[in-house]
């Protein structure tokens, strides 16, 4: 993860790329909160890692090393695929159906030149405000995102997302929605 | 039918035996909610977690029992003991990470520290200064009684509880069959997820012990596409699984393959010959046409193992989902999921098996997402004023009862169909029994 400020020896993106990044980003939210999952799935790379992991409480902050990770999130194109197709149709879905309202608010952008060319990795902030069919009572995600986002043929694309959910334990019944 | 009047010193009454029914305050009510911490969950005995978490001496955890904080440590002696996470001089909490290695806790409020073995290692001040008034053996941490059996650690504080062989008792020949059909055994892939779930924990607990029918109406569309069957052939499949009311609460379902579904389908084939060589025949038997296997031991520990393909790509592989519902309050239940495998399975297995698991059972998991959503309703609807008078129809046992299956391979009373209600029913009985007994 970049240092704070960028200290470190990455290269800022340009004033251009950041403002493309950024509405990149900020359109993708708008996917999310519509629920347009169809048009998300055409801004991503067909070989995309979207991860969320564990979080938890530890002495120094890090969960002392394991060979395995277990997580919410460990998804390939095709299991977004999967999963977002259910979520279209309300007899495919009891999740879904009422659909959850989502508001998705993206802070915080950082954006660097990656070591591959015609790539750049983004970090940023999100605060996911949801209402759920059995409950009125809004509750707020926040997360952090490590994307590695490239471009193909002059477009923007998904490649990575590494999802941190800061809550250790999920103070709600379920995720079925995309961060 | 409703019930208008009940003793509340005797809140099994609100599961009839002989009906099926089942009172909705039994679901709802906090009262009842508060007398089954003292008389289920702290008489009986609990998961605490698996061997795998704690391998070496000095590693702990820290885990929930009932509604009390506990940490589970591998002592320096080699010796696992599971401890009240409080101490002695005024309760505060001595650990508060999830997880580590060290020789000792500290309580944060006067510096007071323990051995991991739980003694009482150095106070504020010098013990002299206490002048000898003041016994100090009483001042370590407060241990309860570890039990292991398959690598599953349990714990009690109730002195005078059974043995944990004798809680268990038939509940180990089906254990086997999951974590102990290896001569290493089962490990954990990772910590557990953790979510909170908008419903009483028996919803889950009963749900895994288990519920046939609800897996084709809240995860039809998903199975469809997971397991790639048609509808009516799940629901045939279902139909025919048995579910076994083991005894003490306990209780599985196995929902057999398809016909002409190769043998061990989704496991990982160096694991068979190491299967036939822990498991009897009956065991095996079970095992190597069991499609979907989902068992509760009493109260509250679950697991959940299938062979499941997000992509069309790829072959289906089992995934084993071990869960704990948290009692946290009459309306919510913390849900904590591992994942496991053989411990002699190769890697490439136990990521693809862990990935799995991921997609499918956890708080985003592609089925857990929508039992979730069918528990909170149930939470929803049953917890008004008019609504929790109405009862909970478990009345598919006046139909199952005599429907046992003779030449079960088993022990315990195994029924034709994971569709008789007579599994996750059996549960409920030993919950009447023991909020009956007020105790063990």
């Amino acid at each position: 993860m970049p240092k704070v400020g960028g200290s470190d020896q990455k290269t800022e993106v340009s004033d251009r790329d950041y403002r493309r990044i950024s509405r990149f980003l900020f359109d993708e939210a708008e996917l999310f909160e519509d629920k347009d999952y169809q048009t998300w799935l055409g801004r991503v790379m067909p070989d995309i890692s979207y991860r969320m992991p564990v979080r938890g409480v530890f002495e120094k902050g890090e969960q002392p090393k394991q060979k395995f990770t277990n997580g919410y999130f460990d998804e390939d194109f095709d299991s977004l695929v999967l999963r977002t197709t259910l979520w279209a149709k309300a007899s495919t879905t009891v999740a879904e159906s009422p659909p959850s309202i989502t508001r998705h608010f993206v802070t915080n952008i950082r954006a660097y030149d990656s070591e591959e060319a015609g790539s750049f990795e983004v970090t940023s902030n999100v605060l996911v405000f949801r209402i759920r069919s059995t409950s009125t009572v809004h509750h707020l995600f926040s997360c952090r995102r490590n994307d590695r986002i490239c471009e193909v043929d002059g477009e923007l694309r998904l490649a990575s997302r590494l999802v941190i959910m800061d809550e250790p334990v999920v103070q709600s019944p379920n995720l079925s929605f995309l961060v | 039918m409703k019930v208008e009047q009940f003793n509340p010193q005797r809140p099994g009454d609100l599961v009839d035996p002989a009906t099926g029914w089942v009172n909705r305050r039994v679901f709802v009510d906090d009262d009842i909610h508060a007398m089954e911490l003292e008389r289920v969950f702290a008489q009986s005995w609990l998961f605490v977690g698996h061997e795998s978490e704690v391998a070496r001496p000095g590693d702990y955890v820290t885990r929930i029992m009932g509604d009390d904080p506990v940490i589970l440590s591998h002592s320096s002696d080699g010796q696992l003991r599971v401890f009240l996470n409080a101490c002695p001089h005024r309760g505060t909490l001595v650990c508060r990470a999830d997880a580590g290695n060290s020789p000792s806790f500290i309580c944060p409020y006067h510096g007071w520290t323990f051995r991991n073995d739980g003694h009482l290692h150095s106070l504020a001040d010098k013990p002299e200064a206490y002048k000898n008034k003041v016994n100090f053996d009483d001042y370590n941490l407060v241990q309860a009684r570890v039990g292991v059996y398959a690598g599953l650690i349990f714990a009690t504080f109730n002195e005078a509880a059974p043995d944990l062989e004798t809680h268990l008792g038939n509940a180990r020949w089906y254990i086997d069959m999951f974590f102990n059909r290896t001569p290493n055994g089962a490990e954990v892939l990772g910590a557990p997820v953790k979510w909170v779930a908008n419903m009483n924990w028996k919803y889950g607990a009963i749900n895994f012990a288990a519920d046939g029918p609800h897996a084709l109406a809240a995860h039809g569309p998903i199975s469809r596409m997971a397991i790639d069957m048609p509808m009516e052939a799940l629901v045939e499949i279902a139909k025919n699984g048995p579910a076994v009311r083991i005894g003490n609460g306990h209780g599985c379902i196995f929902v057999p393959g398809p016909p002409g579904l190769p043998d061990w389908t989704g496991f990982d084939p160096a694991m068979v010959p190491l299967y036939e060589q822990m498991l009897s025949a009956g065991q095996q038997g079970l095992l190597k046409n069991m499609f979907n296997g989902v068992m509760t031991v009493f109260p509250n520990l679950s697991w959940v193992h299938f062979p499941v393909t997000l992509s069309p790509k790829k072959p289906p592989i089992n995934f084993f989902n071990m869960r704990v519902w948290q009692p946290s309050s009459a309306h919510s239940a913390e849900i904590w999921a591992w994942f496991l495998a053989d411990k002699e399975s190769a890697d490439e297995y136990k990521e693809a098996s862990l990935r799995l698991g991921i997609q499918t059972f956890t708080g985003a998991g592609t089925f857990d997402q929508d039992d979730s959503e069918a528990w909170a309703s149930m939470d929803k609807g049953s917890r008004g004023t008019i609504g929790r008078q109405r009862m909970s129809s478990f009345q598919m046992i006046l139909a199952s009862q005599e429907d046992r299956i003779a030449d079960f391979p088993g022990p315990g009373e195994a029924y034709h169909s994971t569709y008789s209600e007579m599994s996750e029913f059996g549960l409920l009985l030993k919950w009447r029994e023991m909020m009956q007994a007020g105790g063990a």
